[in-house]
């Protein structure tokens, strides 16, 4: 147990109620290279209470999470959790006495063994591990985490972590590697690994972020169990068009803006009022959908959906379609991946899309859209069929020109490279710095928030014949950026290729 | 007869020291080049308290294996805060200390173990004893086997039930991803702390049974080429499992003596050597990443 400052535990009064308080913190600034994101931020978090947190790109939603599981030192201000017997208390800035303790450290490990867990967007689960040990070795104190108890103790496999498994739905796959099992399962491994380890308080980053219909449904229905049941308490960040899966179980709404936290009660009223603000997936595709636009639909293997918006600029009589794929059957080691049937049978993919055209790919989790672009690109090798991009066909070759010369695209991950700054990436990118970054030239990429990075990477991806973007809302606060990318893009005769996870309407 | 033996006494010696380089190596997943000192360090702790005092094999290990293991807290302590090529870089400056500290502690005019004098330098420690057990010491080549072989085997059993235990998974969970591993409460900074002292005594151990065995030490057993000889040993045998240090041990411990039956100059074997174990290197890291027998790639 961390011992900073500790008082009796209280019930503090908050916004006209008895509120058991477990979390609490008041003052908390944070600047980075002279930039304030946080100024001065109070919230009270009572038990068994959902938060959404919410706040446009680069408002400070990360930074505040990092802050509160001790991931990230505050400037200033002043942090109290009261989830167990003994509250304890950060108080900064931290003196360097502070330091030498080696049991009082305002680290994540300590500040999880008081109670607080998080999960993060891109899952972490530990991917060598069963899913078996994953949630073993959550669980704290353990007698043969020693290692002088582990020579002379058993070492008992633990049977409760396999009943936790079963309720989240993986019946018999203890013995499966974690980076096995489908994303939606491995969110909810990820979220039950956090409890396992003792946590009563959870924050966490966008949990429905790239999940299809069923997969958003599973995590709902888990988080919905640990708040019934468990009594977690629940912060979440969540990508503005997947809100509203979320409220009906959140009660509070932190709104971070200017620095500054302000919380609200979410009643029955707040919650018919925000779900216009939510919208859902169809409203980025209608936004793309201008006056005079027709619209396709076409729907291919295994529930996936193709919708053409064929634009103004869409030249149908052009002599060569800026992509055609014909019959392709990609394999992934031993794999079949794009090109399976229904039932399991060959079943190639075929589709085009014309010069000025924007085509959105719907498919479920696992469908195989990364494999597609992968082999688009020309980066894996196709078993059979053809893709032809602007006229020529697309071979698998590790040369990076033979590729590069007509597609454009930007994976999920946004890559961007961390240690160069803003201005040289700019430049690399020979394009001049968007406005929105400007006065922040010197600094570098690894230091933008998530929502940031990828507003960056739409603004300096160049215009091509065909330009791929793999789920790229992921991050921001609204589409409006990337809509008029896409318009832009298409007013001059690109064609442009979106892949999303499939989304309940 | 007495030549088997002898390569026996060898595989158990670099079978330890390959197991214990696999805990931080392969379990860890800390590149460390400092490893051959901490073998020294073992090796020069029973040659001196033998030599100097008569202990028998137990308690001279039982102080290599406490001065290595304290003196592992100079890249424990790198590690909490250094990471990747620079975690190596500060292996390599303890790697670089310890060595300086064996071949210079020494004067011409002071008692060899005195303050002055503690390593005798260059010119190193000659008749140490053979290994003393309750009285009897080990002198004929099958009981230095049957004695290797028998340490060898509680060597191998304290780190197949360390690796077995909660405390191996959660060193797996921090090779894998430590910022996840702290945000579930693990100590990691205690964790690497735990594993290298346990290394750096294991392999005192392997230094003290090699000095007991070849009875003369100087500060080439802490040169850096041992210590890439070891990585190499893990590196080529896999890394992050139990079998690999024993495939990799088997293999560079056998190698060089299958080149003494092509009958070739000394000279030339020596280097022949060498280019065999760079090429050993360069092959698997193209073919095979993970190693012989190991499911761990390391970076």
């Amino acid at each position: 147990m961390v011992t900073a400052t500790t008082t009796a535990p209280t019930k503090t009064p908050h916004r006209g109620s008895d509120v058991d308080v477990v979390l609490s913190a008041c003052g908390i600034t944070k600047s980075f290279d002279g930039n304030a994101v946080l100024r001065g931020v109070d919230i009270t978090l009572g038990r068994g209470q959902c938060v959404l947190l919410t706040g446009e790109n680069g408002s400070g939603k990360t930074s505040l999470i990092n802050i509160l599981t001790g991931n990230l030192q505050p400037d200033q201000g002043e942090i109290t959790y009261s989830i167990g017997d003994e509250p304890t208390t950060f108080t900064f800035p931290r003196g360097w006495w502070q330091e030498l303790n080696p049991w009082n450290h305002f680290r994540p490990e300590f500040v999880a063994r008081a109670g607080v867990g998080r999960s993060w967007q891109d899952v972490r689960l530990f991917g060598s591990l069963s899913l078996r040990d994953n949630l073993a070795i959550a669980t704290p104190d353990q007698r043969s985490e020693s290692p002088l108890r582990s020579l002379f103790g058993s070492h008992a496999k633990s049977e409760h972590t396999s009943t936790v498994l079963d309720e989240l739905g993986l019946v018999d796959r203890d013995d499966s590697s974690a980076d096995k099992i489908s994303l939606g399962q491995s969110k909810r491994v990820a979220i039950a690994r956090a409890i396992q380890a003792g946590a009563k308080v959870l924050f966490l980053d966008e949990p429905l972020a790239g999940l299809d219909q069923q997969g958003i449904q599973d995590v709902l229905v888990y988080l919905r169990r640990l708040i019934q049941q468990h009594r977690v308490t629940l912060v979440i960040v969540e990508h503005l068009f997947n809100q509203h899966h979320l409220l009906p179980i959140v009660t509070h709404r932190w709104s971070l803006a200017d620095g500054i936290c302000d919380i609200a009660e979410c009643d029955e009223q707040t919650r018919r009022s925000s779900q216009p603000i939510s919208s859902t997936r169809e409203a980025w595709i209608e936004a793309l959908i201008g006056e005079g636009d027709e619209v396709v639909e076409e729907t291919l293997v295994r529930s996936a959906t193709l919708t053409r918006i064929r634009t103004a600029d869409s030249t149908f009589d052009a002599p060569r379609p800026a992509l055609q794929i014909t019959d392709l059957v990609v394999n992934v080691g031993a794999r079949q991946v794009i090109g399976v049937g229904e039932d399991g049978s060959t079943s190639p993919l075929s589709l085009t899309l014309m010069p000025g055209e924007i085509g959105i790919l719907q498919a479920p989790n696992g469908w195989g859209k990364t494999t597609l672009l992968n082999a688009i690109i020309g980066a894996i090798p196709i078993e059979q069929g053809s893709i032809t991009i602007d006229g020529q066909q697309t071979i698998a070759t590790e040369s990076e020109d033979a590729r590069a010369s007509s597609v454009s695209c930007i994976t999920a991950s946004s890559a961007l490279f961390p240690d160069l700054t803003l201005k040289e990436t700019a430049s690399l990118a020979g394009v001049a710095l968007p406005e929105m970054f400007r006065g922040r030239e010197k600094r570098k990429c690894s230091t933008l928030s998530g929502g940031e990075r990828q507003r960056l990477a739409l603004a300096l991806s160049k215009s091509n014949s065909l330009n791929i973007y793999d789920e790229p809302l992921n991050g921001l606060d609204d589409g409006k950026s990337f809509i008029e990318t896409c318009k832009q893009m298409t007013s001059q005769g690109n064609a442009v290729l979106i892949l999303v996870p499939q989304k309940p309407i | 007869m007495n030549y088997l033996l002898h390569l026996i006494v060898y595989f158990d010696i670099y079978l330890i020291v390959a197991l214990s380089l696999n805990l931080v190596v392969g379990y860890a997943g800390l590149l460390t080049l400092a490893h051959a000192g901490y073998y020294a360090v073992g090796a020069y702790a029973y040659a001196l308290l033998s030599v100097n005092l008569d202990w028998g094999f137990v308690p001279a290990v039982a102080v290599g294996i406490l001065v290595s293991a304290a003196l592992s807290l100079a890249v424990s302590l790198c590690s909490w805060r250094l990471k990747g090529d620079f975690f190596v870089l500060a292996s390599l400056a303890v790697q670089a200390l310890i060595f300086s500290a064996l071949y210079n502690w020494h004067s011409v005019d002071a008692p060899l173990g005195s303050l002055r004098n503690l390593t005798n330098g260059p010119f190193g420690i000659v008749g140490i004893h053979r290994p003393s057990l309750f009285g009897y010491s080990i002198v004929s080549p099958i009981a230095m086997a049957a004695f290797a072989s028998v340490v060898a085997a509680l060597c191998a059993l304290v780190v197949w039930r360390l690796s077995d235990s909660s405390w191996g998974r959660v060193l797996v969970a921090m090779r894998e991803d430590e910022l996840a591993a702290r945000g579930l409460g693990k100590n990691t900074r205690l964790l690497k702390v735990q594993v290298f002292a346990i290394s750096s005594g294991l392999v005192a151990i392997a230094g003290a049974l090699y000095a007991s065995h070849v009875r003369y030490l100087d500060p080439t057993s802490a040169t850096l080429d041992e210590s890439i000889l070891m990585l190499s040993m893990v590196v080529v045998g896999g890394v992050g499992n139990f079998r690999g240090p024993f495939v990799g041990a088997a293999i560079l411990v056998g190698l060089p003596e299958l080149l003494r039956f092509l009958s070739l100059p000394d000279a030339q074997a020596a280097n022949l050597r060498m280019l065999i174990y760079g090429l050993m290197l360069i092959l698997m890291m193209h073919f095979r990443p993970q190693g012989v027998a190991g499911e761990y790639r390391v970076e």
